[in-house]
Formats: structure tokens, sequence, C-alpha cells
């Protein structure tokens, strides 16, 4: 997928990068309206779901902690997601910040193609504190950092170091240690939510 | 570059053992529940942060997604 992104946003070495800019506000703004999304399911549930929030907490890090065995490759959990993949042929769309901005948007909402594990505590949380304006700003956070590495790759493109094109190359080896990552992350965050959750 | 290859080979050669990761993902835990629960106050109130961090993580691992 990011070799579909990066030679729109990052397709011609312009002073500017408008295309990154777009991509990156767009990708926060999907972030911000699959948060609300999320959140509103709650009050759809209406009174059919009550909690604290100590049975929140310890849901979320149940879930955390179960997507970090899965990830270490210690127990097979379903994660459903769809393997939908941003379409190439946007690509062809002009002027190129409209298909930087689709893909933006797209990625931004974070459900509709592949989800890290990491992601799925975090809407189990969204949706079950039920807050708007929480959900908005965490999977606003989400959306935003997901455009980092672009940003990255971008300035160190610019000073000539590498091209982008050796970090494509290069990322899917790293894949192993990403999982790993992600694991502690989980294990430790998850562990962290358990704690007002009295046993 | 090289040597960022040599490190992923290595690392999927001398892949750990799931007990040993097992073991320290359960040390990892353990010490975090141990760490929080010092204050576990402080920990509630900042739930949205720790949410936060996690949405962080996944859009950032989300680089290797295929």
């Amino acid at each position: 997928m990011v070799g579909t992104i990066l030679p729109i946003v990052y397709g011609k070495r312009e002073k500017k990068p408008l295309e990154l800019v777009v991509y990156s506000v767009s990708s926060l703004l999907g972030g911000i309206c699959c948060g609300i999304t999320l959140s509103m399911l709650r009050a759809l549930a209406g009174r059919h779901v009550s909690g604290g929030r100590s049975l929140v907490g310890g849901l979320t890090g149940l879930v955390a902690i179960t997507y970090a065995l899965k990830e270490a490759g210690l127990v097979n959990v379903p994660s459903p997601q769809r393997t939908w993949q941003v379409q190439r042929g946007w690509m062809r769309l002009k002027p190129v910040a409209l298909p930087a901005g689709m893909f933006g948007f797209c990625l931004g909402l974070g459900l509709l193609t592949r989800i890290n594990s990491c992601l799925y505590p975090v809407v189990v949380w969204v949706v079950l504190t039920g807050s708007v304006v929480q959900g908005a700003l965490v999977m606003g956070a989400f959306g935003l950092i997901r455009t980092l590495p672009l940003w990255i790759m971008y300035a160190r493109s610019w000073e000539g170091r590498e091209h982008w094109k050796d970090y494509t190359e290069n990322l899917g080896g790293w894949q192993p240690v990403a999982r790993l990552v992600s694991a502690c992350i989980l294990i430790v965050i998850g562990a962290l939510f358990l704690v007002p959750f009295r046993f | 570059m090289l040597v960022q290859r040599s490190a992923v080979n290595s690392y999927e050669r001398q892949q750990p053992s799931k007990v040993y990761l097992a073991a320290m993902l359960g040390l990892m835990g353990i010490f975090a529940w141990l760490a929080g629960n010092m204050m576990p106050a402080f920990v509630a109130k900042f739930f949205v942060l720790l949410a936060a961090a996690l949405a962080c993580a996944a859009g950032l691992a989300s680089l290797w997604s295929p």
C-alpha cells in the first residue's frame, strides 16, 4: 500500500509538498470522522450498554493483551478486517492533490483497509467510552501519526540521503521486529488499562 | 543499509522461542501493572492518553501493512 501512496505524495520533488500536506490533513479528518462515528455507537446502544470506567478499562486491557499474544505468535485469535487496498487507479486523477486527499481520508479512517493489532483495543475503548471528543482526539492522533513516516521519508529524501524506493524495499524485512514492538506496546498499555480493574 | 539488513536477517534466524517470548511479555505486563498500581487513580484518569498512545503505535505500525 505504501508503494501506492508514496508516488502520489512524493512523486515530484517540489519545494512545497502540497500533496503531502493534503494527504496529512485528509488523514487527520478521516481519523476524526472515524472516532466520532465509533463513539456514537455507544449512544445508539443506549441503556443496553452500561459499565463504569474500570469495566471499560478492563475490557480494553483484555483485548490489548490478547492481541499482544497474537502479535508474538503465541495465540491465534481472529482479527476482523477488510483487506481492501486503496485504488491504484486514483493515481491518474488530476489535480494530484485530489487522489492524495482521497488516499489520506480512506487510510485515516483506519477501518477500511488492513487493521493493525494495536487498533483493536483502541476501537473497543472508543466505542465503550462513548465520548465523541475523546474518540475524535484518539482516532485523530491515529490519522495524523499515520502520516509521520511519509514526512520523515520526504525530509530525508529532500536532503538527498535516500530515495523513498529504498525505504519501501526494506520495510518488509522489518515486519517481524515491528510485530514484536507492537506486542510489547500492547502488553504494557493493556496491563495499565487493567490497573483500576479489581480481580 | 547493509547493517540494517544484517540486523533483520540475524533477528529472523534467531527468533526467540515461544517460552521466552511468553516469559518476556508476562514480565513486562506484570511490571507495568505493578507500576500502574502505585498510582491507580492517576492511571485511570488518563485512559485517553493510553488509548492515544496505542492509536499512535497503530498508526506507525500501519506502515508495514501490505
